[in-house]
């Protein structure tokens, strides 16, 4: 070991005086030779044949000069070396190929590790907490109506008496959520989201703090512990917040009117249970009882949930612990679950189960995105792999090119596995260089992915950064890359057969890649699929967001002010609304503003059945209308007509009177006039007063949920107690700026304990709810735009391989006399040939997309003849350009060349 | 082993030429390699530290590099002819018992 080290050493030495060495070792010899020369002339040789003899006996002294300089190298690190020196020296001879082949493979790679990152950061990733593997969560899961069967955890009762019973567990956690008021850097209120675990929750997750200390069960007490209550800061929000102030310990923060003491900061990498939605401060369980303004939670009369975690005694499965729950769970559901919190339809079907845990609680982005993200990662795998067939087919057409050389190579002493060898560090250097790049659009393009999947505000940024697993993953692509698309030139570099090659240059002509020609038009097909459905797709967007939505969607700025979390209720609440309301009309910029229950393009609508009332008497037939809950100004606000009679007046605050749409008054009274007549509602769950109104106008139709539904049948009521008051204001003005600072202005004149929340535009909305479809554009668009540069690139690297193994054929048709447009023709024959292949299986696949996206489209026919005809076009430009360089490049061969090598 | 033995046996460094000179008079001939690959054998010793190259003057005062055996070199010599001597007792043994 030791020896072997020291030899290390002198082999690392060896370099610094390598310059010396051949010099020294020629010296050497030729010290020998001399000698030797000189015994020989005393031997009685001539002086010529002294030295001759000398020389024969001695041996190739250059050759045993190498050798005794290869003892002391490191071989194989040279021979790279000088492998990947005449890379760079042949890459940077042909940038174009050289640049086409990295921007491939960045391309292919960059998409893969972009999916990936998302993927890994969002889904896969395990909490970063001691072994995550042994967590466990439970949940009660029935079904909801209404909604999917989201988790929602258990009541805090039920929490504590099974806490105390399970055997499962070594401790059991509980976690729960809510937003609170802290007032940011700049002194304005904001609402943040906050988590707030049991005292021993930390210690279950072994989650050790960065400053300070975690909250422990002294913390979580009733009424809080006797110095106040504690806080724990997230790594970012005390980094952002706070700049990072190592003196934060023992600080003071105001939450939520209360007073609490800043005792940690949680390790940058664990960022809450979780995943994809960071928190910012976690609170101590109790402090609940601050926020829902009540004294005791374990009181029967306070429904709250929470969502315990606990860790699974060593050798206890999943599948016990669930065993577990099931002789628990009637006597817990009897006695903690009550039809007035939760559906009767719950109850009897839900189960108490138990779960990992080892990604914390799961959220709402996991089944939202899951499926998507994995559909995307296989294609953008498959577009890797096109990405590799690609490049490999263009390599391989150099191989044919400098089949001389290797011919040359391989004559002078050159063994077959140094030609394979060059020619696999020449795919490594491709590859490297393109990971590097993909990389890094990886790194920017993930950011612009990411506003899709989540609301940049609450991008705290950290969650998604390439991590070591990334980096290998990427690391690992490359190389795998190199082997799929450098292992088949570099086999045939390694072949090349000296003696026939020397002789005659059209050695390896003649052979059919039958594979590399299927696989053109199987690029042509997919293009075809790609690009027609990026056409439809990106036509149906437009027309969306072109479309008439019946209301003036521009220059409104929007804001939901979380006012029923205030202490004034009932009529107070509603002239909190009308005061803000007022004043923001007041100030300068502001057009007019509202206040209403639901705004428009948020995919969701609440709808209820009603009915007419003609002549005193329900009429037979029950309506299905959508309908809101719109203060003053309303109509006015969102530039809705009113056709007939009024909107409400600030003095209307219940649902005695109502505004019907044009569809849902000619709906419901037929021809007569609406106006004075009477609707009622027969949904008692909705409307349990059901008492009828009177219609007092009549407004024009405007879309609701969505821009791609059409208008819906509409009844507006004024904004009224009976929904618990949590409205939404309108501001009209020229820029959101204006309404922005006009809102704060008001809010902190009228109501200052209340939290400025996020702005947004209706048209953002409009963009938001469309999020989905925007995704799938984009990425058609993208994955066309590959599409159609890869099958370009892919009939290039076919045609040149095939024009440089035809070169003596096509220099013979043309020494007897074939036209040099003639020789044009031929080549790009071949690829129109191709191209046609191509456009007739992508009809095909056209067909099958078609009915993927069906759904997306809007306003346009799946088979769109403009289109569709646009698409073969763009097809046929691309592909006869690719085609055109080795045309041109076969029409120049020049017969007396071609011919000689012959 | 050869090349280990002749510098053992001399006093003083010797050089390449020097050391081609005694290999071929002990082995009277027998070995007939070519000259050069004394060489590259030389340099592997070097690089295994069982001998050190110093640059000196020659008899006529011509310069050559001269080789000399290392403690480490020795040592291996001492091992190798140990061994050596093992096999031939090994093999003398068995052609003498028929």
């Amino acid at each position: 070991m030791v020896n072997q080290l020291i030899q290390l050493c002198r082999r690392i030495l060896f370099y610094f005086r390598r310059d010396r060495f051949d010099q020294e070792m020629e010296e050497e010899m030729k010290f020998h030779l001399e000698k030797k020369a000189e015994a020989n002339l005393t031997a009685g040789m001539s002086p010529d044949e002294a030295h001759y003899t000398a020389r024969r006996r001695f041996g190739n002294q250059t050759l045993l000069i190498e050798k005794s300089r290869e003892i002391w190298a490191f071989r194989s690190l040279e021979t790279f070396w000088q492998d990947f020196r005449y890379s760079l020296r042949m890459l940077r001879k042909s940038p174009i190929f050289f640049l086409t082949a990295v921007l491939t493979l960045a391309a292919g790679i960059g998409a893969n590790t972009a999916i990936f990152t998302l993927l890994h950061g969002l889904f896969l990733r395990e909490l970063p907490v001691l072994r995550p593997a042994e967590l466990a969560r439970i949940n009660l899961i029935g079904p909801i109506p209404g909604s999917e069967s989201a988790e929602r955890g258990i009541p805090w009762r039920m929490y504590q008496q099974l806490r105390l019973q399970q055997q499962s567990f070594t401790d059991l956690s509980a976690w729960a959520f809510a937003g609170v008021n802290i007032r940011d850097g700049e002194g304005v209120l904001r609402m943040y989201r906050v988590t707030l675990p049991t005292g021993n929750a930390f210690e279950v997750l072994g989650v050790k703090p960065y400053l300070g200390r975690l909250l422990t069960p002294s913390d979580d007490v009733r009424g809080g512990p006797s110095m106040g209550w504690p806080a724990v800061l997230s790594y970012g929000f005390w980094y952002e917040r706070f700049g990072g102030d190592p003196q934060i310990i023992g600080k003071r923060l105001e939450v939520s009117n209360t007073i609490a003491t800043i005792v940690g900061v949680t390790p940058p990498e664990f960022q809450g249970v979780l995943p994809g939605e960071s928190t910012k401060i976690y609170l101590p369980l109790q402090f609940l009882t601050v926020l829902i303004g009540k004294h005791n939670l374990d009181s029967p009369a306070v429904s709250v949930f929470c969502r315990p975690i606990g860790r699974l005694k060593p050798g206890i499965s999943l599948a016990q612990a669930n065993a577990e729950m099931a002789i628990y769970q009637p006597a817990l559901i009897r006695e903690f679950l009550s039809p007035d919190q939760v559906y009767p339809s719950f109850i009897e079907k839900t189960r108490l189960t138990v779960s990992s845990a080892s990604d914390g609680l799961g959220s709402f982005l996991v089944k939202k995105y899951l499926q998507p993200l994995l559909l995307m990662q296989c294609l953008v795998a498959v577009v890797l792999l096109l990405c590799c067939v690609n490049v490999g087919g263009l390599m391989m057409s150099t191989v044919y090119s400098r089949r001389h050389e290797f011919a040359v190579r391989m004559a002078m002493g050159a063994r077959r596995w140094r030609l394979t060898r060059q020619y696999l560090t020449e795919s490594f250097v491709i590859a490297i260089m393109g990971a590097t790049l993909g990389a890094a659009a990886a790194w920017y393009g993930n950011r612009l992915l990411l506003a899709f999947f989540i609301d940049p505000n609450d991008q705290e940024g950290l969650f998604v950064k390439p991590d070591k697993i990334v980096f290998l993953i990427t690391s690992l692509s490359a190389v795998l890359t190199t082997l799929l698309f450098g292992a088949a030139p570099a086999w045939h570099a390694g072949r090349s057969d000296p003696g026939t090659l020397l002789k005659s240059r059209t050695a390896l002509g003649g052979r059919k890649r039958l594979l590399g020609r299927a696989f053109v038009p199987i690029q042509v097909a997919l293009s075809v699929a790609l690009v027609a459905s990026a056409g439809l797709l990106s036509q149906s967007l437009i027309r969306i967001r072109s479309e008439q939505v019946g209301f003036d969607i521009g220059h409104i700025t929007i804001t939901c002010p979380q006012f029923h979390n205030l202490p004034q209720k009932g009529d107070a609440l509603l002239d909190l609304y009308q005061r803000m309301v007022d004043r923001l009309e007041q100030l300068p910029g502001i057009q007019s503003a509202a206040a209403t229950w639901y705004t428009p393009m948020t995919n969701s609508m609440a709808t209820a059945t009603f009915r007419a009332m003609i002549g005193g008497a329900d009429s037979p037939e029950d309506s299905r209308l959508a309908w809101n809950d719109v203060g003053p100004g309303y109509f006015r606000t969102m530039r809705i007509g009113i056709l007939a009679g009024r909107e409400f007046e600030r003095n209307e605050r219940d649902r005695s009177v109502c505004v019907l749409n044009e569809s849902a008054a000619s709906h419901l009274f037929h021809q007569q006039a609406a106006i004075g007549q009477y609707v009622r509602s027969n949904d008692p769950q909705r409307f349990p007063k059901g008492a009828a109104c009177r219609v007092i106008g009549v407004a024009q139709d405007a879309k609701y949920a969505s821009a791609r539904e059409k208008a819906p049948r509409t009844i507006y009521f004024p904004l009224n107690k009976e929904i618990g008051g949590n409205f939404v204001f309108l501001m009209r003005s020229d820029s959101e700026a204006t309404a922005t600072a006009a809102y704060r202005r008001a809010l902190a004149e009228i109501a200052p304990m209340t939290p400025l929340l996020r702005f947004a535009t209706l048209q953002q909305q409009m963009d938001d709810s469309l999020g989905q479809q925007r995704l799938i554009t984009l990425m058609s668009q993208l994955f066309g735009g590959l599409a159609l540069f890869l099958s370009a690139l892919g009939l290039y690297g076919l045609l040149s391989s095939s024009v440089a193994q035809r070169t003596s054929e096509i220099g013979i048709r043309i020494a007897l006399g074939a036209q040099r447009r003639a020789v044009l023709r031929m080549i790009l024959y071949e690829a129109l040939r191709l191209l046609a292949a191509g456009v007739l299986l992508g009809s095909i696949a056209l067909l099958l997309t078609v009915r993927l996206i069906q759904g997306l489209l809007y306003g346009i026919s799946p088979f769109d003849p403009v289109i569709l005809f646009a698409t073969v076009g763009l097809l046929g430009c691309v592909i006869l350009v690719a085609a055109f360089i080795p045309a041109l490049r076969a029409a120049a061969v020049d017969p007396i060349q071609a011919l000689r090598l012959e | 082993m050869l090349i280990l033995k002749s510098l053992d046996r001399s006093a003083e460094p010797m050089h390449g030429y020097g050391i081609y000179l005694y290999l071929k008079q002990i082995s009277q001939d027998v070995i007939q390699v070519e000259e050069g690959s004394l060489y590259p054998a030389l340099q592997r010793l070097a690089l295994k530290g069982w001998v050190k190259a110093e640059w000196g003057q020659s008899e006529n005062n011509r310069r050559a590099r001269f080789y000399k055996l290392t403690p480490a070199g020795r040592k291996q010599l001492k091992q190798e002819f140990a061994d050596f001597e093992r096999v031939l007792e090994a093999i003398m043994r068995v052609m003498q018992s028929t």
